[in-house]
C-alpha cells in the first residue's frame, strides 16, 4: 500500500498547476532574475577597475603637476591596467557637454590651486576619481613640507615616494565564493520551505477533518501514518528534483560556482526539502481551515527566507549578533548557513550543527505531527 | 452603487491574505528601514563607512591610525587577545556588510614598521566586491605611507605622527560635484527618504496585485458573474462602478504605503519632497492595477495569482534595483531593465532624491510617469485580448 | 454469528452543549437496506460518522459484524463501503485511477483490484469515462464516479448517504436500480435521503430521525398505517352549505371534511368503500360534482406528520 499511495502521490502533486509553478517554476525564474542583477558581479574578477574616461580642465589654463600624475595613471604598467583614459578639454562647458553625451564618465576641474571631480552620479567612479585626487595632493602636501623644512632629506623623500608601500594584505579564506552567492543560497532555501505547500496539499487529502476525500481515506482499513509517510515520501522527492534542476541550472546554465561540490549541495538541499514538508506536515496537521492551509506555509516562508537573507543580504549577520537564537530556530537560515559554512570554510562545526539542526527540526515537526494525527476519530468534522 | 459594493465587499474573502501580506511587509520594511542605511545608495559614497578594528599592536603608530580612520569612518574597536581573534567570525560580519571592512594590526607592528620589513603586514577583510574595501585600504597606505616617508626624512616618532594626522585631514577634502541636467548639486546629502519609497515598490505592487486580482477573479467566477448581468445595472454602469472599486481599493492600498513611507522617513532631510514620491507612488498604483488585471485575465485562481504574482513583481523588483541598487549591475542587465516598467519608479526615486523641489519637474521626472502609465495601459489591453480570446474559445 | 450487521445502541453525540445524537439506537438486518430519514441537522450523517468512527461519541455502543467498532477496526472496515453525502474523489486523478487508488485502499491484489474497479466501472456506467477528470464530468457522472469509487471493493455493508442529491431522474433511476442489485447480491445497506419515494421504494424498514432521536421505525405500511388520515377523496364542486358538511361529518369514518376554492376534501382513518358511501350521500342529496380523486397517505405525509411542517435549517 505504501508504494501505491506513493506513486499515487506523485501523480497528484505534479498534476496541480500551482505546486509545479511555485516549486519548479519560481525557482527558476528568480534565479534567473538572481542571475541578471549580480550575475557580473559573481562572475567578474572583483578587484578589477574598468579604465575611467575622464576629462581634464585646467579652470587657469595652465597644465599642472597632477595632469602628468595623471596621465601617468594613463599607462599601462606591470602593477596595474591602465587606470585612466584622459582627454584635456579647453573649456568646463565643452567637457560638460561630453559628460552630458556620456563621452566621458568624469571631470577633472583644475582651478584656483584645487581639483573638483565632476561626475553624473555617485559610485565606484566618483570614488576612484576622488581618490587619485587625495593621493596627489597627500604626496604634494609631503613632497612640499619635506622640501621645504628638511631639503637635505630630499634623497630618502624620492626613495620613500618611489617604494610603492604596501602595508596591507588581504586575509583571504580562499573560498573564491562570491558574497552574492548568498541570495542563490536563500533562493534555495525559500524553494525548500515551499515545499510546505506541497504537504499541506497531500495532507488535505488524507484527513477526514480536512477534506470529503480525506473522509473516504480515514473509512478505509489503512494505516494512516504509514500513508501520510508515503505522501511525505513522495513530496520530499519531487521537492529535491525540483530543487535540483535550480542547482543544476544555476551551475551549468548560468555558470555560477556553488561554492562546494554540486553532490554536496544536492544533499544538502534534499535534506531541506524534507525540512520544509515536514514543517508543512506540522502546519496541515494543525491547521483546519482552507484559507489556512494555503497562507500560512506563504507567510512563514517568505518570513524566514526575509530574514534568511533573499531580499536583504545580510539581515542573518545582524541576527546573529543581536540574538542568535533566532538563527538557529530559523529553517531558512540554518540551510543558508550550512551552504555558506561548506562553500566559505569547509566542513566546520558549525556546517555539522547545522545539518543536526535541520534532521532535529524535521524529527520534532514529524513527531508532532504524529502525535496530533494519531489520533483516528474526531470531536467534529 | 449595488456592484461598487458588492467589489468592496468581496475583499472580506480576502482579508487574512491581505493582513498576512501586509504583516510580512511591515516588518520586513522596518527591518531593512533600520539596518541598511549604508546598504542602498551610500555604498559607493565616500562616507563613513564601518570599519572594525583589532589592534593587537596598541602602539602609538597604531594609535594613530585608528584615531585617523575615527575622524572620517564609523570605527569598532574589538578587544581581541591574539587568542580570541576568530577571522572566521569577522569575515561572517564583512561578507554581511554589518562591517564593511576590518583590519587587524598585528603584534609588533611599530617595531616592522621601523625596521622596514613592514610589507602587507597589516591584514584586512573587505567583501570581495566591495569599493569601500579599496577606499579604505587606499586611505590606510597613504597615511602610513606618510608616516614612513616622514620617519625617513628624519622626523621623530611624534612628529611624524602629528604632521601625518594634520596633513590626510587636509588632503582628504575634495570637492565633488554631480553634474546632471546642466545643474550641480552637491553630493554631501547622502540620507534620502527615497529608499523607503524604492522598497515600497515590492510590498505596495504584491499587495495590488494579488488583492485587485483576486476580487476580479472572484467576480470572474462564472455564477457571481451570471447573477450580476442577468440584474437590472446596465453593462456600462456596472463597469464604471467596477472600475471605481478597483480604485478605490487601489488608492487605499497605496496611500497607505504611502503614509507608511514616509512615517520611515520622516527624519530624512528631503522629506519636504514627499509630494513628489507621492506622485510618482500614484503611477505605480497604476501599474499594479493594470498588472492585476493582466494577472486575472490569466486565472483567477487564488493560489496561481499568488504565484504570478510574485513572479512578475520579484523579478522586476530583483532587475530593477528595488532590493539590490541597479549600480551593481551589469550594464546590459541595466539596459533590459530599462525594459521594465518598476525601473522608471526606482529611477523617479532616485531623480526626485537628486534634486531640490524647484527644479524636480522636468521633462525626465515626466518621463518616468509617463512611461509607468504606459505600461500600465499595456498590460491592461494585454488583459482585455486575453479575455476577449477566452471568450471566443470558450462557446 | 447473528444476522445483525450494524447495531448501534444508545448512542449520544454532543457538540458543546447542544446534542446532536441523543440516545439512538439502530439496527441492520443482513440483507437489508435500512433508510435513514430525517429533516436537515436531524443527526442522521452525524450517526453514520459516528457508526464509521470518524467521530467520537460521548456514549453508547457501535457493534459491526458482532464487533465493536473502533477507528483501528481495520477487518470491520474493510468490509465497509460509503458513498458519502458530498462527492469525494480527488480532481487530479482520472475516474479510472480515482477508482483504482479508493480500490486500492481495501483490495491489496492487483488483478482481482483490477478486475474489481472495471466492474465498477461498468456498473455506474463510467466505463467510456476512465480517462476523464472529475471536473469534466457532468454532475451526474461524478456522483456515479462517488458511488464508484465507494462501492468497488464490493463491501458487504454499504452506507449510502443522500448519494441522488442533484443526479437528474435517469440517472437517479440507475442509481436506486443499481443499489437494489448490490442488495440481491448480498449487500446490507443503511440509505439515507430527503427523497420520501426513493426510500420508499427501496427500503425493507425506515427509521424517522429528528433532532437527535428516533421518532418512528417500521416498514413503510408499518409506518403510513401509523397515521391518523388512511385515505382523503377530494371532490371537486360548487359551493356547499354547512349542514351538508355536517352530514358529511357523520358518515362512517370520516373525521373531518373542508370545503375550500371549489373542492371539498374528506378526511377518513380507516374503513373500506369509503368512496361509494360518500358518493351515494351525493345521490341521494342530488349533489352536483366534478372530479373525483381519492388519495393514500405517502410517506411524505408520514414525514411531515412526524417532522412537523416547520422550515429548518
Amino acid at each position: 500500500m505504501f508504494l501505491r499511495i506513493f506513486s499515487y502521490k506523485i501523480k497528484q502533486l505534479i498534476r496541480m498547476p500551482w505546486i509545479v509553478g511555485w516549486n519548479f517554476l519560481f525557482p527558476l525564474v528568480l534565479a534567473s532574475a538572481f542571475y541578471l542583477g549580480f550575475g557580473n558581479m559573481i562572475k567578474d574578477d572583483p578587484n578589477r577597475l574598468d579604465t575611467i574616461e575622464v576629462a581634464y580642465v585646467a579652470g587657469d589654463g595652465i597644465n599642472s603637476n597632477f595632469l602628468s600624475v595623471i596621465k601617468e595613471l594613463s599607462k599601462e604598467t606591470k602593477d596595474h591596467g591602465k587606470i585612466l583614459e584622459v582627454t584635456s578639454f579647453d573649456s568646463l562647458e565643452a567637457a560638460s557637454d561630453a559628460l552630458n553625451k556620456k563621452d566621458i564618465e568624469g571631470i577633472y576641474y583644475e582651478h584656483d590651486d584645487s581639483i573638483e571631480v565632476i561626475v553624473t552620479e555617485n559610485g565606484l567612479i566618483s570614488t576612484s576619481l576622488s581618490q587619485i585626487v587625495k593621493s596627489y595632493q597627500n604626496y604634494q602636501a609631503s613632497f612640499e613640507k619635506i622640501l621645504s623644512e628638511k631639503p637635505e632629506a630630499i634623497d630618502a623623500l624620492i626613495a620613500s615616494i618611489n617604494s610603492n608601500m604596501s602595508f596591507l594584505k588581504k586575509y583571504d579564506f580562499k573560498s573564491g565564493v562570491s558574497q552574492y552567492m548568498q541570495f542563490f543560497y536563500a533562493l534555495l532555501a525559500m524553494s525548500s520551505l515551499f515545499s510546505s505547500w506541497v504537504s499541506t496539499a497531500m495532507m488535505t487529502s488524507l484527513c477526514a477533518n480536512l477534506s470529503e476525500c480525506g473522509k473516504r481515506f480515514e473509512m478505509a482499513p489503512g494505516h494512516k501514518l504509514k500513508a501520510i509517510f508515503a505522501g511525505i515520501l513522495a513530496g520530499t522527492l519531487l521537492q529535491s528534483i525540483s530543487n535540483t534542476v535550480v542547482i543544476c541550472y544555476v551551475e551549468y546554465c548560468l555558470g555560477l560556482h556553488w561554492g562546494a561540490p554540486i553532490y554536496m549541495v544536492i544533499a544538502i538541499t534534499s535534506l531541506a526539502s524534507a525540512l520544509g514538508i515536514s514543517i508543512g506536515t506540522l502546519i496541515g496537521s494543525i491547521f483546519k481551515n482552507e484559507m489556512a492551509l494555503s497562507m500560512v506555509p506563504l507567510a512563514f516562508t517568505m518570513t524566514c527566507s526575509f530574514f534568511s537573507g533573499l531580499m536583504m543580504g545580510g539581515i542573518q549577520q545582524i541576527i546573529k549578533n543581536f540574538c542568535p537564537i533566532l538563527n538557529k530556530i530559523n529553517p531558512a537560515t540554518v540551510f543558508t548557513d550550512s551552504l555558506y559554512q561548506l562553500a566559505c570554510y569547509g566542513k566546520t562545526s558549525a556546517y555539522y550543527q547545522d545539518l543536526g539542526i535541520m534532521v532535529l527540526m524535521i524529527a520534532i515537526c514529524l513527531i508532532i505531527s504524529v502525535l496530533i494525527l494519531r489520533r483516528r476519530n474526531y470531536d467534529s468534522l | 452603487m449595488t456592484v461598487f459594493k458588492a467589489t468592496l465587499l468581496s475583499l472580506r474573502s480576502f482579508l487574512s491574505t491581505i493582513i498576512i501580506y501586509f504583516l510580512i511587509f511591515a516588518i520586513f520594511t522596518v527591518v531593512r528601514a533600520n539596518f541598511s542605511t549604508n546598504y542602498n545608495a551610500d555604498i559607493y559614497k565616500d562616507t563613513s563607512l564601518n570599519v572594525a578594528v583589532v589592534d593587537l599592536d596598541k602602539s602609538d603608530i597604531s594609535e594613530a591610525l585608528i584615531s585617523y580612520l575615527d575622524s572620517s569612518q564609523n570605527i569598532t574597536k574589538l578587544n581581541l587577545s591574539n587568542n580570541e581573534l576568530d577571522y572566521q567570525a569577522i569575515n561572517d560580519n564583512v561578507r554581511f556588510e554589518i562591517y564593511d571592512y576590518a583590519i587587524v594590526i598585528p603584534e609588533g607592528f611599530k617595531n616592522k614598521l621601523l625596521s622596514g620589513d613592514y610589507k602587507d603586514s597589516i591584514q584586512y577583510l573587505a567583501s570581495t566586491n566591495s569599493a569601500s574595501g579599496y577606499l579604505i585600504s587606499q586611505k590606510i597606505n597613504t597615511f602610513l605611507s606618510d608616516i614612513k616617508t616622514y620617519l625617513d626624512c628624519g622626523y621623530s616618532e611624534e612628529e611624524a605622527i602629528s604632521i601625518s594626522l594634520e596633513q590626510v585631514k587636509k588632503t582628504d577634502i575634495v570637492e565633488t560635484k554631480i553634474y546632471s541636467n546642466n545643474d550641480y548639486k552637491s553630493t554631501i546629502n547622502n540620507a534620502s527618504i527615497s529608499s523607503s519609497f524604492i522598497f515600497s515598490a515590492y510590498s505596495c505592487l504584491m499587495i495590488l496585485t494579488v488583492c485587485i486580482a483576486s476580487v476580479l477573479g472572484f467576480l470572474k467566477n462564472k455564477d457571481s458573474r451570471d447573477r450580476i448581468s442577468i440584474s437590472g445595472t446596465s453593462f456600462a454602469r456596472r463597469n464604471k462602478e467596477l472600475i471605481l472599486a478597483v480604485l478605490v481599493i487601489g488608492f487605499v492600498i497605496t496611500v497607505f504605503f504611502f503614509i507608511y513611507s514616509a512615517i520611515l522617513g520622516r527624519n530624512q532631510p528631503d522629506f519636504h519632497m514627499l509630494f513628489f514620491y507621492g506622485i510618482n507612488e500614484f503611477f505605480l498604483m497604476l501599474l499594479g492595477l493594470g498588472i492585476a488585471y493582466f494577472i486575472c485575465s490569466i486565472t483567477s485562481n487564488t493560489n496561481l495569482i499568488n504565484m504570478i504574482s510574485n513572479m512578475i513583481v520579484l523579478s522586476m523588483s530583483f532587475l530593477c534595483g528595488v532590493f539590490v541598487p541597479s549600480e551593481f549591475m551589469s550594464e546590459s542587465v541595466v539596459k533590459f531593465s530599462q525594459l521594465l516598467p518598476v525601473y522608471w519608479f526606482v529611477d523617479c526615486c532616485k531623480y526626485i532624491e537628486h534634486h531640490s523641489a524647484s527644479n524636480v519637474i522636468s521633462s525626465h521626472f515626466i518621463e518616468c510617469l509617463l512611461i509607468q502609465l504606459v505600461y500600465a495601459i499595456i498590460f491592461f489591453v494585454a488583459g482585455i485580448i486575453i479575455n476577449k480570446k477566452k471568450e471566443q474559445y470558450a462557446y | 454469528m447473528s444476522d445483525s450487521i450494524v447495531k448501534v445502541n444508545n448512542l449520544v453525540k454532543r457538540y458543546k452543549e447542544k446534542i446532536a445524537v441523543d440516545n439512538f439506537s439502530l439496527e441492520l438486518k443482513k440483507g437489508e437496506i435500512l433508510g435513514l430519514l430525517g429533516p436537515n441537522g436531524s443527526g442522521k450523517t452525524t450517526t453514520i460518522n459516528c457508526i464509521l468512527s470518524l467521530l467520537s461519541f460521548n456514549k453508547g455502543e457501535i457493534m459491526i459484524f458482532d464487533k465493536e467498532m473502533s477507528p483501528k477496526a481495520y477487518d470491520i472496515k474493510s468490509k465497509i463501503g460509503v458513498v458519502p453525502q458530498n462527492v469525494a474523489v480527488m480532481n487530479t486523478l482520472n475516474v479510472y485511477e480515482n477508482v483504482d487508488f479508493f480500490c486500492g485502499l481495501y483490495i491489496k491484489d492487483k488483478n482481482k483490484r483490477r478486475r474489481y474497479v472495471e466492474e465498477a466501472l461498468e456498473f455506474t456506467g463510467l466505463s467510456d469515462y476512465k480517462k476523464y477528470k472529475p471536473k469534466k464530468l457532468s454532475g451526474g457522472l461524478v456522483r456515479r464516479l462517488n458511488i464508484a469509487c465507494g462501492i468497488a471493493h464490493k463491501p458487504s455493508l454499504i452506507i449510502f448517504d443522500e448519494p441522488t442529491v442533484a443526479v437528474d431522474p435517469q440517472s437517479r433511476n440507475a442509481i436506486l436500480e443499481g443499489i437494489k442489485e448490490m442488495n440481491r447480491a448480498g449487500a446490507s445497506i443503511i440509505y439515507t435521503s430527503h427523497y420520501m419515494e426513493e426510500v420508499e421504494e427501496i427500503c425493507s424498514r425506515i427509521i424517522i430521525m429528528d433532532h437527535g432521536k428516533k421518532v418512528a421505525e417500521g416498514t413503510a405500511n408499518d409506518l403510513k398505517n401509523s397515521l391518523k388520515i388512511r385515505e382523503s377523496i377530494c371532490i371537486g364542486m360548487p359551493a356547499i352549505n354547512e349542514d351538508i358538511i355536517k352530514d358529511i361529518k357523520g358518515i362512517n369514518h370520516v373525521y373531518d371534511a373542508k370545503y375550500s376554492e371549489g373542492e371539498l376534501v374528506i378526511s377518513l382513518d380507516g374503513g373500506e368503500h369509503n368512496l361509494v358511501h360518500v358518493l351515494e350521500y351525493f345521490n341521494e342529496k342530488n349533489l352536483p360534482f366534478g372530479h373525483v380523486q381519492t388519495k393514500l397517505p405517502t410517506l411524505n405525509d408520514v414525514f411531515l406528520e412526524i417532522t412537523g411542517k416547520e422550515l429548518r435549517d
